[in-house]
């Protein structure tokens, strides 16, 4: 069995008796997946007269520009799509937190564990180890978020009207799942390598999530204040930069990631 | 099966080893000792093609460090300071990773072996995280050999454990011994490196001693007889140091010290001597020296003994070459 299947193996195996972590990764998911359901029949219900105030009616607008079929809808369901959309970004940290969390634990647990040495001592490569240590990390984590999307697109179908999910699952919310997912599973990762080699706990190390989760955060307000919609070319032109991010900061990890460099130099 | 020439490891312009020749023999237990810091650790790693040498080399069952590490990486197993053990997995899981990693054909087998062998079986499905300091060292033995490694390195292998696992622990080495496989042994613990090891290295940085423990004792405080008798005289004392081969003679109230190059065969001459001039022999004893003591004395002067490899280990290494 190639050596990195094992690590993958071992991980993972490890991975399922963390509960606490497997918590930690569960919970964004199920929070990014109810919560806008939550707010499509709440939100209406509690404030009848104030849900379709200006920020809203700013989107729906700039919606309205860019898909004209969306003028004639009911204001309700603009609303409806509105929210989904926004949550189809929120679903970015899902991977970037779990690629992140499964990351900086396999290593700083490592180091504190003390298991590296003998790992490092059998004949496996540090680029075959490294690389187990990636896929179980990035694997779980976009699994989770396209399951996760899964169960969005089922509830959408069942509760909400078929022009609704139409609107939402189009090019762009499918790119940011299937393609920006994966990538920003892999930068969160890179630099849970990288950071983990000089952390010596596994959440002082997760506070480089916070250099990713700002962004996504700062492009769910801006599209939330109308400032703009996020189109397809767009996100595409993201995941072109973020395949160059990945690239460099797997690099980094890599070089990082030499027996001699772990055994002496990480702290 | 081990040689280094001259082995040096230096941290950031810290000399962690400095020139360290030695050879250790095909089936032979070889005793690494040294205070804290004094590169015990380093040599170790350094000989399971962890770190790189910054100068001088090491030849592993002929495979030289630095240049075919995957091939040392299968020959040899290491038992590290810390067990390591990956608590959330099983003991079985733990073997059957390293297992795998080491590419055993047969797994489970090999697994079961050793399991049984260390008697961790009835446990075997337990996280290890439940286990007791000592079975965690035994797992982490049992893990080092489930590949069937020609060499072993243990550094530290009975470090905090009980009286009684110690010595299961220590049996076991003994008991790998006999099966041809040769062992580095770093230890702290001077009567365990008196119990198992043939030949001691005393490093301190630089190589201090090497030798078995017997030959080190005579270096260092030579061979002396203590008789003890019911009364000592002068006649007695002058007897004694008349005699061309006494080294050095001492009394300690009743008894005499002293100071011989061949005892053997110089105790029945020194016997009928003092029984010629009248004295009543209660007993006669060789003078025994712990390793201990041997070892104090050694890292106290260091620097100003030259006990480093003896001519037939510099024989021999020189002929390895």
């Amino acid at each position: 069995m190639s050596a990195v299947l094992v690590i993958l193996q071992k991980e993972w195996a490890d991975l399922r008796r963390h509960r606490l972590l497997m918590l930690s990764m569960m919970a964004p998911a199920v929070v990014f997946l109810l919560l806008p359901f939550a707010l499509v029949i709440l939100v209406p219900l509690l404030d009848p007269s104030g849900w379709n105030d200006r920020n809203v009616q700013r989107m729906a607008e700039l919606l309205g520009r860019a898909e004209p079929d969306l003028r004639r809808m009911d204001p309700l369901l603009v609303f409806h799509i509105y929210i989904f959309r926004q949550f189809t970004l929120m679903f970015l940290l899902i991977p970037i937190l779990g690629a992140l969390s499964i990351a900086t634990y396999s290593i700083v647990g490592e180091k504190q564990n003390r298991t590296l040495e003998p790992l490092l001592a059998t004949p496996i490569r540090t680029t075959e180890l490294l690389w187990g240590k990636s896929l179980a990390a990035a694997l779980p984590a976009t699994l989770l978020t396209w399951i996760t999307f899964g169960f969005y697109v089922l509830l959408m179908r069942v509760l909400s009207p078929a022009e609704v999910l139409a609107h939402v699952v189009n090019p762009v919310g499918l790119s940011l799942i299937f393609l920006i997912g994966p990538l920003v599973a892999i930068l969160s990762l890179g630099l849970g390598v990288i950071v983990s080699s000089r952390a010596k706990d596994p959440r002082t190390a997760q506070q480089i999530g916070v250099l990713l989760i700002l962004p996504i955060m700062a492009l769910f307000i801006m599209q939330m204040r109308g400032f703009f919609l996020l189109r397809a070319r767009w996100v595409w032109l993201g995941a072109a930069v973020l395949l160059a991010l990945d690239v460099i900061i797997l690099k980094i990890g890599a070089r990082l990631f030499q027996r001699e460099t772990i055994l002496t130099r990480w702290t | 099966m081990i040689t280094t020439r001259e082995l040096t490891k230096v941290y950031d312009g810290k000399v962690a080893v400095e020139a360290l020749t030695m050879e250790i023999r095909s089936g032979e237990i070889f005793g690494l000792l040294g205070p804290n810091g004094a590169g015990k650790t380093t040599t170790v790693r350094m000989l399971a093609a962890l770190i790189s040498p910054t100068s001088g080399e090491a030849v592993i069952g002929g495979y030289r460090v630095g240049e075919q590490n995957a091939a040392i990486r299968r020959l040899v197993g290491i038992v590290t300071e810390a067990p390591g053990l990956y608590e959330r997995l099983s003991a079985r899981e733990n073997l059957e990773i390293y297992a795998k990693l080491y590419g055993v054909s047969n797994v489970a087998r090999q697994v079961e072996k050793y399991l049984h062998l260390l008697e961790l079986w009835d446990r075997r499905d337990d996280p290890v995280g439940t286990f007791s300091k000592g079975m965690k060292q035994k797992l982490a033995l049992a893990r080092a050999l489930v590949h069937e490694p020609r060499v072993l390195l243990l550094d530290e292998p009975t470090s905090g454990l009980d009286p009684q696992m110690t010595k299961v622990v220590r049996d076991f080495i003994a008991d790998l011994k006999g099966q041809g496989r040769t062992i580095l042994l770093c230890t702290h613990n001077l009567d365990e490196a008196e119990r198992l090891c043939d030949r001691i290295l005393v490093l301190k940085t630089r190589p201090i001693a090497l030798d078995t423990p017997q030959a080190l004792r005579r270096r260092l405080f030579g061979r002396r007889i203590i008789v003890t008798l019911e009364a000592v005289t002068d006649r007695i004392l002058e007897r004694v140091r008349t005699l061309d081969f006494v080294l050095d003679v001492q009394q300690e109230d009743r008894r005499l010290v002293i100071a011989l190059s061949d005892p053997e065969r110089q105790n029945p001459i020194l016997v009928r001597a003092l029984v010629e001039v009248g004295a009543a022999i209660r007993f006669l004893t060789e003078e025994e020296h712990s390793l201990e003591e041997i070892y104090l004395r050694l890292i106290e002067e260091e620097g100003g003994m030259p006990v480093l490899p003896s001519a037939s280990d510099r024989a021999e290494a020189s002929s390895a070459r």
